[in-house]
């Protein structure tokens, strides 16, 4: 093994798999091979067996150290997802899969080695980039389940590719941008061969007949740019224009056309030509859309939103009756979870996902709850709880009666919000339309009378037109054009190098507006997870109390217990009789010595005296509180809080400074929200106490209606709405899949800080753009007279055209700094 | 007579890097900087 995490305590230890570190007294330790080893789950201990086993141990000297640790998450899905793939060919069969799970080159070259190593499989070639996997096995040898089986066995989900995906639709576009830029592109090089000849030519004295073919030379180079790499600007202003709009590519297309068709008559007239100017434009225009849309394909996942979450088969219980099922007689048989019915009884494992929202009927089990409710501590669930679909079962096993499932679910409705709220999202004007839907008329306006005025003038119909058109193409020259997409193209790169996708060019724009900052609470600006705050005794000292309450924790999985654990460095004491009462506590013995440690009603209920003001004030205070009695006398307690996370406050700090307003959502109470603002401490940082997650959306529109631009920042399924509604969403990329796509800019590394950064990026981004547009203006302001009077100049005015270009390209460039 | 010379291998180099495209060739361009280092008929277990 080549990385080795140090450990920083004594009672920690990295899985031998997947490098997570685990509380050594949690980890699962299992001898492979003579070694004594240790996991964080069994999912990863069985994929590391069967790696030694089959001789791929190498895949743990070649992973490298940007390893993520993470459990492999076991999965069950049935091979009819993906029967609609397959396709015959010669000797057997064919299948296009995506693979989750991938988080690196070794994951691929593992896959690749251990699937081709079974016999049957004929040739299978992941993609690095996708990670879609092309599977041909030979027909009789192997079938579909057991090469879905293997790759499960490893580690990985396999997951069917579907067409209507967002994921493939955006591949497609992007395949689509890269065709016509590189045919633009292509055209565009041999194009300038002779545009750079007839400039030379103009200057040094050129052979008419030369001079003549170069033109027809450029003539023919620059139709298939306009016609084919154009031909997206084409579509686009003509439907702009059908609903009476100009926008960018009104814009974009009237440049270029302009060019070109003056060409094409300066071509005739002996006059010269502009062909250069609409296959640039078209080209580097087009380099920014393949960019933006390789962007958008990456953040968007192959797999179903819904289908990450739900599992595809459940253990249905046929004539469920609860004496025959606790007496043994009745066991589950697994079944797709489309054939269930509200109404059916259902069997869930501990380490299950809950596959319908329902009811339970028999056993009691804590549910983690987080990705759809507020709250980041488990819930315990009893007989008559309600339980919903896509929820994990940690540690009981539960039998529901199903309710609701499929597209009834809560978690159906709350993907319905978030496709509601997308329909019904408002586009925000970016600063170029809004320019270009003065401009364009205006352009128009000029060229019309140019035509009037040369005509009553001359009454020569042709100069009268080429004066009109010359004022259309030097009025829409590159600078124009390019002010806003290369500010935005440079912008985008340099948020990527740092980490953060934006899923469309002008979000960046709309961001630097934003007035308010909204951010989630449990996640974001928190860890979402427990850690110890303070411990209070009575009558012994810290110590003594933390090894008594450890040693006997460190035998439950509760997160409380996870979290008093991790905080114990030295060794544990035995412990006897230890007993867990789900929902309220631990028992044991210690030393001959009763130790409770639970809740403050469990302790209660076994007749100790409590100090009950003192504990209840430091959980109105929003903090978890485990109390500890000894032999039945109260001995103290620890306090618990979800941590903050390490760089929230200072992104506070600096978007404090910037003047927005900050404002944090919270489903805690009142006083548990007012000591999280007062442990931030940040000036003017506001907080909505008791939101519901359904109601986090409605909080943002009532800023938004209020007049108020607001960015969204968070990470749950629940957040997703709030996401979608705000002017900008921002998604921190741990989160999960559907707040990933609800949002515009991803963080994909786990740092708020990015907000910041993302922000001032923004804000110089705008700047940049409006300096451009002033520069490209002021280039219109003296081209334009003198085109109107017909004594510009050609070179003067290509000279003029490409200084004002380079002057927006150099200006651009200063973003990326 | 150069012109045309230019222009038709120019579009000669144009088809074969649409052929190239439409084949796949650009479909992953990710994999083979990892993939030059993997041999293919080694042992797996060789530490």
């Amino acid at each position: 093994m080549t990385t080795t995490k140090t450990m920083t305590t004594t009672n920690v230890v990295a899985c031998k798999h997947c490098l997570l570190e685990t509380n050594k007294n949690q980890a699962i330790i299992e001898s492979v091979n003579g070694e004594e080893c240790s996991f964080c789950c069994p999912g990863c201990a069985s994929v590391y067996k069967i790696l030694q086993e089959e001789g791929f141990s190498k895949f743990y000297s070649k992973r490298d150290d940007n390893w993520e640790p993470g459990a492999v998450s076991p999965s069950n899905v049935s091979e009819e997802l993906f029967v609609d793939s397959v396709t015959e060919t010669d000797t057997g069969y064919e299948v296009s899969i995506a693979l989750s799970g991938i988080r690196c080159a070794a994951c691929i070259w593992l896959i690749e080695t251990y699937l081709s190593k079974a016999e049957g499989i004929e040739s299978i070639r992941v993609n690095y980039a996708t990670h879609k996997a092309k599977i041909s096995w030979t027909k009789g040898v192997i079938n579909l389940r057991e090469i879905i089986d293997r790759i499960s066995s490893i580690g990985y989900c396999p997951l069917p590719i579907s067409d209507s995906d967002t994921a493939t639709i955006y591949e497609k576009e992007k395949k689509d941008y890269f065709f016509r830029f590189s045919i633009g592109a292509f055209f565009s090089m041999q194009l300038m061969i002779y545009t750079v000849a007839l400039y030379a030519g103009y200057f040094q004295g050129i052979d008419t007949g030369l001079r003549t073919m170069f033109q027809y030379a450029a003539w023919l180079l620059s139709t298939p740019v306009m016609f084919y790499s154009g031909m997206p600007f084409i579509k686009s202003s003509f439907q702009a224009l059908r609903r009476g709009h100009t926008t960018m590519d009104t814009l974009i297309f009237m440049g270029s056309f302009t060019a070109y068709v003056y060409s094409v008559f300066a071509l005739f007239l002996d006059k010269d030509v502009y062909f250069d100017t609409t296959s640039m434009i078209i080209t580097l225009i087009l380099l920014g859309r393949y960019i933006e849309s390789s962007a958008k394909a990456r953040t968007s996942n192959a797999v179903s939103k819904l289908l990450t979450y739900q599992p595809s088969q459940v253990k249905f219980l046929e004539n469920f009756y609860l004496e025959t099922y606790t007496s043994g007689e009745l066991s589950s048989t697994t079944v797709p979870v489309k054939q269930i019915r509200p109404g059916d009884y259902l069997e869930v494992m501990p380490g299950d996902s809950i596959p319908a929202d329902g009811i339970v009927i028999y056993g009691s089990s804590e549910v983690n709850e987080s990705m759809l409710t507020v709250e980041s501590l488990p819930q315990i669930k009893d007989i008559d709880g309600k339980v919903f679909a896509g929820t994990g079962n940690i540690n009981g096993k539960l039998v529901i009666m199903v309710e609701n499932i499929g597209s009834t679910t809560t978690l159906s409705r709350i993907v319905r919000a978030v496709e509601d709220a997308q329909a019904s999202k408002a586009p925000i004007q970016n600063i170029a339309d809004m320019v270009v839907g003065y401009f364009v008329p205006t352009i128009i306006a000029i060229g019309f009378s140019t035509f009037i005025g040369w005509y009553y003038l001359t009454h020569e119909l042709l100069t009268s037109t080429m004066n009109a058109v010359s004022v259309l193409v030097i009025a829409c020259p590159c600078a124009l054009g390019l002010a806003t997409p290369l500010a935005i193209l440079i912008a985008t790169s340099k948020i990527t190098k740092l980490g953060v996708v934006a899923k469309a060019g002008d979000i960046i724009e709309i961001l630097s507006k934003a007035e308010t900052f909204i951010f989630d609470k449990t996640g974001t600006i928190t860890k979402g997870e427990l850690k110890v705050e303070e411990i209070i005794t009575s009558g012994y000292d810290k110590e003594t109390l933390l090894k008594y309450t450890a040693s006997i924790e460190r035998n439950s999985s509760h997160l409380i217990a996870k979290a008093i654990t991790d905080t114990y460095l030295e060794d544990f004491m035995t412990v006897d009789d230890f007993k867990e009462h789900p929902g309220k506590g631990l028992s044991g013995s210690i030393n001959g010595q009763e130790i409770i440690a639970g809740t403050l009603s469990y302790l209660k209920e076994k007749g100790v005296e409590t100090p009950d003001e003192l504990v209840t004030e430091h959980i109105k205070n929003g903090y978890t509180a485990a109390c500890i009695a000894i032999d039945n006398k109260f001995a103290g307690f620890i306090t618990l809080s979800d941590s903050i996370r390490d760089d929230a406050r200072e992104m506070l700090l600096a978007l404090a400074k910037r003047n927005v307003t900050a404002v944090i959502l919270t489903g805690d109470n009142r006083l548990a929200a007012e000591k999280l603002i007062e442990r931030l401490d940040v000036p003017n940082l506001e907080y909505i106490a008791e939101v519901t997650p359904f109601e986090k959306a409605d909080v943002v529109r009532s800023y938004q209606q209020n007049g108020k631009r607001c960015a969204m920042v968070g990470d749950g399924i629940n957040d997703a709405p709030a996401l979608t509604t705000a002017d900008v969403g921002i998604a921190i990329g741990q989160g999960t899949d559907i707040a990933i796509e609800s949002s515009d800019i991803v963080l994909m590394r786990d740092e708020l800080k990015l907000v910041e950064t993302v922000f001032d990026t923004s804000v110089t981004t705008l700047k940049v753009i409006k300096q451009n547009l002033f520069w490209a203006f002021s280039y219109n302001f003296v081209m334009i007279p003198l085109a109107v009077t017909g004594t510009i100049h050609p070179v003067f005015s290509a000279a003029f055209m490409s200084v004002s270009s380079l002057l927006v390209v150099f200006n651009s460039l200063r973003i990326s700094r | 007579m150069m012109i045309p010379i230019s222009l038709i291998l120019g579009v000669i180099v144009l088809v074969i890097f649409l052929w190239a495209s439409k084949s796949g060739e650009f479909e992953d361009i990710e994999g083979p900087k990892y993939r030059m280092l993997d041999d293919d008929d080694e042992d797996y277990d060789d530490d």
